[in-house]
């Protein structure tokens, strides 16, 4: 007796293993950051521009262009703020999908950081600017920008995650406005072929789960197969075959509903770590008094 | 500089409000975004967690609320935890204060309160125009913008802080709008993030999504007439 519902269909998975990839450490630093500046068309010297440091990223701007590295994974954010997600509200940028990502192509093709990385699956995505009169009499929607994103494979495996992919913003005016770049780059084969757990196993492993923690009524909406990357602030070393387990809950009365999104290891016998450590969050709070007197204000120290 | 509060909630125990739990998800969220906004210079003055988050914290004094206090006493303030599913308000767990604070029930920026973003499910239903006007013109009392998500949202502590992101981003001077829809749109998870501004006029609340940033506290809202609203599709 299973309340959770099973997914309607499992992912497709090659007769061949995967093998585990290591990624190539990334090296952040002004000196890389600048240098990686240039190759996005930037004049990239301190002279005209400026370097700004801190424990997540390194950024480089110059003039109204912004240049940003992660320190953990590499990824790289490129954009002009003055042009960035910003449009004439009044004028839609009609473009089809086909116009769009041949346009992000032709743009890439400028870019030999990002040129190689566009012939994946592409994703289009509109930004739309509405508004509307309180009495709702005058109402407009325009598209103000539009978004390409190419999905990574490696080795024809699909890879799954905030990461694995490159994105280009594509201004009205035809012209590149920003670009996202989180693609961590192999270095060598780590480990060959592994077996596959089976995907129905790791469903079921995975309802379990949500069940000890108290997630009795929903269904899982989608199951996804490939390798695994994970976000801008993730420091990760391997890239590990994983099936993606999305699930939809509804709570007991029926009065709220949200989704949950858990990696598994799709190999038997795993590499190591797929996903990382769990942030350490305090959890010693005071107790809130009553207003009768004693509202007690709480500073985070 | 401006003044932040944070309230989230994850753990609902069986002796108050019934929701299900959601891990660590909202205080990583909300502790993420005030650590962020601490760091670039800001004033994190309060941090209500589970138990300790009311409802009555962001329902205002008409409806026998304590907003004045806590959520409009301050200039920017989030909030993590489950929407309702109906689009018309939030959950908590102390079910001594009440288990749902209603948009109807809210004065947005009847005090300090400038920016709140709702790190929730089901903060609008839709990005139409009814959808989004017919939940949000009322309870907007001054504030001049408000972050949140279209439908319900996948959580997942490894898909990446998006709270922390937009924290350095926002509180570094970066524009509201793009920061949040660059940082909370998840196109893989299928999350589709929504900036909306107010304005007494149309070009108002057009220029404010474009231009608003920390540095806009005294650009002020005179009355909530026209609302615009931008989301990736």
């Amino acid at each position: 007796m299973c309340p959770v519902e099973l997914p309607e269909e499992y992912p497709v998975v090659p007769n061949e293993a995967p093998p585990v990839l290591r990624l190539t450490p990334p090296r952040v630093s002004k000196r890389s950051t600048v240098a990686s500046a240039s190759v996005f068309g930037l004049r990239g010297d301190l002279r005209v521009g400026a370097v700004r440091v801190d424990a997540r990223t390194v950024d480089y701007s110059e003039g109204s262009v912004h240049h940003r590295l992660f320190r953990a994974s590499g990824g790289i954010q490129h954009r002009d703020v003055s042009r960035w997600m910003r449009g004439d509200p009044h004028r839609s940028f009609e473009v089809s999908n086909r116009e769009a990502v041949r346009l992000a192509q032709q743009i890439a093709r400028a870019v030999p950081e990002v040129s190689g990385r566009t012939e994946g699956p592409a994703v289009v995505k509109r930004l739309h600017v509405a508004s509307s009169s309180k009495d709702g009499k005058s109402r407009s929607d325009s598209v103000t920008h539009v978004a390409v994103q190419f999905r990574r494979a490696e080795r024809g495996i699909p890879v799954e995650g905030p990461g694995g992919m490159v994105t280009l913003f594509v201004h009205p005016d035809g012209h590149s406005s920003g670009f996202d770049l989180l693609w961590r780059p192999v270095s060598k084969v780590f480990r060959e072929s592994l077996d596959l757990v089976d995907a129905r196993d790791v469903v079921e492993r995975v309802i379990r789960d949500w069940w000890r923690r108290g997630l009795r009524t929903g269904r899982v909406t989608r199951v996804r197969f490939g390798y695994l990357e994970l976000d801008w602030t993730a420091n990760q070393r391997l890239l590990q075959p994983a099936y993606v387990v999305f699930g939809l809950f509804q709570d007991p009365s029926g009065k709220t509903r949200f989704g949950r999104i858990e990696a598994v290891h799709a190999s038997a016998s795993p590499a190591g770590p797929l996903l990382p450590p769990r942030p350490r969050l305090e959890r010693a709070f005071p107790e809130r008094h009553d207003a009768s007197g004693h509202v007690a204000t709480r500073t985070k120290p | 500089m401006v003044t932040l509060g944070v309230e989230w909630v994850q753990d609902f125990p069986p002796s108050g409000c019934v929701q299900n739990n959601l891990d660590t998800c909202p205080q990583a969220h909300g502790e993420g975004f005030g650590d962020a906004m601490r760091t670039m210079g800001h004033d994190w003055v309060f941090e209500w967690g589970d138990d300790n988050a009311w409802a009555t914290d962001f329902e205002a004094p008409a409806f026998s609320g304590d907003s004045v206090d806590w959520s409009d006493n301050v200039n920017f303030c989030w909030f993590s935890d489950h929407g309702l599913d109906n689009g018309t308000g939030l959950c908590f767990a102390n079910s001594g204060h009440g288990c749902f604070a209603l948009f109807d029930e809210m004065q947005l920026g009847a005090k300090n309160l400038k920016w709140a973003v709702f790190d929730c499910c089901d903060t609008v239903l839709g990005t139409d125009a009814n959808s989004v006007g017919g939940t949000w013109f009322g309870p907007t009392q001054g504030i001049h913008m408000l972050m949140a998500f279209v439908g319900t949202m996948y959580f997942g502590a490894w898909i990446g802080n998006y709270a922390s992101s937009f924290g350095f981003d926002v509180g570094g001077g970066a524009t509201m709008a793009s920061s949040w829809l660059g940082n909370a749109a998840n196109w893989w998870a299928g999350n589709t993030a929504i900036a909306i501004a107010m304005g007494d006029s149309q070009d108002q609340a057009q220029n404010r999504l474009v231009w608003e940033a920390v540095d806009q506290l005294t650009w002020s809202v005179p009355s909530t007439s026209w609302l615009a609203w931008s989301w990736w599709d």
